[in-house]
């Protein structure tokens, strides 16, 4: 794959809002093999597509 | 090889890395096992000092993998130094755009995406090596998506930490009630801005 090249001052903007922040994105519930408590709060529980995911492994 | 761009921030300048496409399980589960250790680190150091863990401590890209099904995941690092610098897990099949205007289009989305903790700012321990490894990563994302057909435009949920990163690139669409987190959508327009 060839990704094309940015100008220098372009990227440069860009690796500084990256630097202001985390990157990271993703459900942090998904693919876990742990079933987390009931009580689900935003930090801890289980999505439809989660439950999806684990079905579907389990199917194998 | 492919290589991409991105900025060594101890010496200040942008240096060349190998943008590697459908990374092998064994490349992942030892770049897993680097990051766990710093992850947990990163987590006891927060917890010692009263503030709350990052919020991706407990991920495992071994988990993830073992949880792919039908081939449609792609798994994309960046390596420099002989380390992958940062990871991203893409949904190869097309989705609907959720952007309002847009239900036609299709997108590709990011399942996970994650930069090395080293590379982090939170990482307290050290200063960060690199950057630029996200933008990398989804610029990467962007033209997997451009050749699947789907000019570039992906998705993704982001953890409510890395909010400030993707407001600026994307569309926000709100928080996803299905997800508990925010959704971001880049349209067609703003991918090509990034490449």
């Amino acid at each position: 794959m060839n990704v094309p090249k940015l100008s220098h001052a372009k990227l440069l903007r860009l690796v500084e809002q990256e630097n202001n922040a985390s990157v990271t994105a993703g459900n942090p519930r998904r693919f876990f093999k742990k079933k987390p408590a009931p009580d689900s709060s935003a930090q801890s529980g289980v999505t439809s597509r989660t439950k999806k995911a684990f079905a579907s492994a389990n199917s194998k | 090889m492919s290589s991409i761009q991105i900025r060594d921030r101890r010496i200040g300048e942008f240096v060349e890395a190998e943008l590697v496409s459908d990374l092998s399980t064994d490349e992942l589960t030892r770049t897993e096992h680097t990051y766990r250790e710093l992850r947990e680190r990163r987590a006891a150091d927060a917890i010692a000092e009263g503030a709350p863990p990052p919020q991706h401590s407990e991920w495992d890209w071994t988990l993830k993998a073992s949880g792919d099904d039908g081939g449609s995941y792609r798994y994309f690092g960046i390596r420099r130094e002989g380390l992958i610098q940062g990871l991203i897990m893409l949904n190869a099949a097309p989705q609907q755009s959720r952007s309002p205007g847009h239900e036609d289009d299709q997108i590709l989305y990011v399942e996970f995406i994650e930069t090395a903790p080293w590379n982090q700012n939170t990482y307290a321990r050290t200063s960060p090596r690199y950057g630029g490894i996200g933008i990398a990563l989804l610029r990467a994302a962007i033209q997997t998506s451009r050749e699947a057909g789907c000019g570039g435009r992906i998705g993704l949920h982001s953890l409510p930490q890395s909010e400030g990163f993707y407001r600026p690139n994307f569309q926000d669409l709100g928080v996803d009630p299905a997800e508990d987190l925010r959704y971001f959508e880049m349209s067609e327009e703003q991918a090509l801005r990034l490449l």
